[in-house]
């Protein structure tokens, strides 16, 4: 019977007693857990997926919007841009652009984004193929982890696409071609597992299908019918359309349009930065900077951090002063107990740590279920978080933050439990013996 | 520093003795006859309510210090030891039994006795506590908390918590006066085996005269 165990059975022996300090300290704990994991994930997020992007070319608009469905596909785009005005940026000899990114955007299969663009995504993202090869035709895709995960898509399954970025059947491309799933990616923790890649003449293609009149399309279907023997339509009906190679965005109609433009520069310069405003000043587009854009976002969400840090703290103290009461209002009800203990040969010190060991097993025990709590919290609401941020997030990693949480904890609990302690140690233990 | 190992008493028959001791409470003084008492030998201290035999229990037992006067226990004088010595030699050397059983409330009575022995710092002995359990015939309730108990039951518990470190000293302060007669015979017996059986000196403090005849050594206070 050491003064651990004591200590132990007197906190279980008033359940209901320590239960409120418990709770308070829990929620307390729980809340700052959960912050510092939603923080510490987003900024990953974030950090994960610049992917050495310097220079996002879209439509007017907020630029932090044009950040956000760009880079981290969680806003709606702002709208789109001609080919014949991202020309020159896609030139491959322009004196200041190591490369461009072409994004297309505004389809969705079953809550997933569709993204046409190139397969040298891969490289920007430095993401690898889990399985099959990566998508070269029209129609072909290439599906994120998070993607063949959630809807048990393999290589060589086929869907259709459907109009806008939620889900919903109604919206779905009924008349237009069905995507073939030609690869998987492998888990990567950037916002790729989230994706379906395809490219960016899949995405004009689903779309010219719909504007396409009735008639000409009965029209077609004669014209077809007619050269039959030359094109075998019937054992392969997606032949025209998939098997030849897409044109490079430099060879295409210019007045078909994309969403986005993903720019990497040869080095920051001068002239680097005087692209960004001249593009903003003379042009019908917008260029915008992620880092200075998502730091813009994080500035703006730590105020609102800051307020419940702040009520978290709050919660924490008023949970140190239900410990501090519960100790002391329990050391009168215990006061014979623990003069007999002194009876039987305990020192005023070992009465003291008995109480101090009291106040950090409450806030060990309230610190460890405030963990519990934040992490199952995250573990239940992944999903949904996963559909807002696209992000997936960890609920069973633990930050070192935490284990720092923890140590607070406990010295918290030997603070709030130092006065009821002392004052126990103190204790008269003659007098207390005598009025029983 | 004062050696605190268990006193050894080989050639000094002594096992109590107080000199001159008394106590002064806010209004008025308590005076003390001077007690000495033989190894094994018991001794029944009779008085009225409010003489103040609590007192001197408390004083004998260092649980309240002396102002003037010494207490002897064995070759050590307890009225020189400081505090946290006191209850440290308390816990090797003196067993208490009050008129009222009083426990750690959240413990069993096997985990009171194993307390008792952990807080005057010896090795708990799970064999010496059910043996000693056995003898006072409440083996059976050694899983049982204390407060389920019956008046009886739980004046045999504290006999056992009194017992179980193989006091010098065994110090009892009115435990029959919550007792029924055939209870109380019976605890008083137990009391006097068990001490015997330690060889440890009994000093029972009453107002109780179903004791009185039982003793030959009998200090009116």
């Amino acid at each position: 019977m050491n003064l651990f165990r004591l200590s132990w059975k007197s906190v279980i022996d008033r359940p209901l007693k320590m239960l409120l300090s418990l709770l308070l300290f829990a929620l307390g704990v729980g809340l700052i857990s959960f912050m510092l994991l939603m923080d510490k994930q987003i900024q990953d997020n974030f950090e994960k997926n610049l992917a050495g992007v310097d220079l996002v070319i879209g439509a007017k608009g907020s630029p932090l919007q044009m950040i956000l469905s760009s880079m981290y596909h969680i806003d709606a785009p702002t709208g789109n841009i001609y080919l014949k005005e991202v020309r020159p940026f896609l030139n491959p000899k322009h004196p200041l652009i190591e490369d461009a990114l072409p994004l297309s955007m505004g389809d969705s299969y079953r809550g997933f984004r569709i993204v046409g663009t190139e397969n040298k995504i891969l490289d920007w993202y430095g993401v690898e193929l889990e399985s099959g090869d990566k998508w070269t035709y029209n129609f072909e895709v290439t599906i994120g982890a998070t993607v063949a995960k959630t809807l048990s898509l393999t290589v060589g399954d086929t869907f259709k696409s459907s109009h806008g970025l939620v889900d919903d059947e109604n919206l779905e491309h009924d008349d237009a071609e069905s995507f073939v799933v030609k690869s998987i990616l492998a888990s990567s923790g950037t916002v790729l597992d989230q994706l379906i890649l395809t490219t960016t003449q899949s995405f004009w293609m689903v779309h010219d299908h719909e504007t396409v009149d009735p008639e000409k399309e009965i029209e077609d279907e004669h014209d077809h019918s007619g050269h039959d023997h030359g094109h075998n339509h019937d054992s392969d009906g997606h032949n025209h359309s998939n098997q030849t190679k897409p044109l490079t965005l430099l060879e295409e109609d210019q007045e078909k349009e994309i969403t986005s433009l993903l720019l990497r520069f040869k080095g920051r310069s001068f002239q680097a930065l005087n692209m960004q405003r001249s593009i903003n000043e003379n042009t019908d587009m917008q260029a915008a900077t992620p880092a200075i854009e998502i730091n813009r976002l994080f500035s703006m969400m730590s105020s609102a951090e800051q307020a419940l840090r702040i009520l978290a703290i709050i919660i924490i103290i008023v949970s140190a002063i239900s410990v501090f009461i519960s100790l002391y209002s329990s050391l009168n009800e215990r006061k014979y107990e623990l003069a007999l203990m002194r009876s039987m040969g305990a020192g005023p010190s070992q009465v003291f740590s008995l109480i101090v060991i009291e106040g950090i097993i409450l806030t060990f025990l309230g610190a460890l279920i405030g963990l519990i709590l934040s992490h199952g919290l995250l573990f239940f609401f992944a999903e949904h978080l996963r559909k807002v941020y696209r992000y997936n997030f960890e609920a069973w990693t633990f930050l070192p933050t935490e284990g720092y949480l923890f140590i607070a904890a406990l010295v918290i609990g030997l603070v709030a439990a130092t006065i009821p302690a002392y004052q126990a140690s103190k204790t008269d233990i003659a007098d207390t013996l005598t009025n029983r | 520093m004062v050696k605190l190992n268990r006193v050894k008493v080989v050639n000094d028959m002594l096992s109590l003795k107080t000199n001159n001791l008394s106590h002064q409470y806010s209004q008025r003084v308590i005076s003390f006859p001077d007690i000495t008492c033989a190894k094994g030998e018991h001794t029944l201290l009779l008085g009225p309510s409010g003489c103040g035999k609590t007192t001197l229990l408390q004083l004998i037992s260092g649980i309240r210090s002396s102002q003037r006067g010494e207490v002897w226990i064995g070759d050590m004088n307890i009225s020189e030891l400081s505090q946290s010595q006191r209850d440290n030699f308390r816990g090797k050397n003196i067993g208490i039994i009050y008129q009222r059983s009083h426990f750690v409330r959240s413990l069993s009575v096997y985990e009171n006795l194993s307390l008792a022995m952990k807080l005057a710092a010896q090795t708990v002995n799970k064999d010496h506590i059910m043996k000693l359990l056995e003898k006072l015939h409440m083996d059976g309730k050694a899983k049982q908390i204390t407060y389920t108990l019956s008046q009886g039951e739980q004046q045999r518990v504290a006999i056992a918590r009194a017992l179980v470190n193989e006091p010098l000293l065994i110090l009892a302060d009115e435990p029959t006066s919550a007792l029924d007669d055939s209870n109380t015979d019976a605890v008083f017996e137990l009391l006097v085996e068990q001490a015997n059986e330690v060889n440890a000196t009994l000093v029972v403090v009453t107002h109780d005269n179903r004791l009185k005849d039982k003793f030959n050594n009998r200090i009116e206070l």
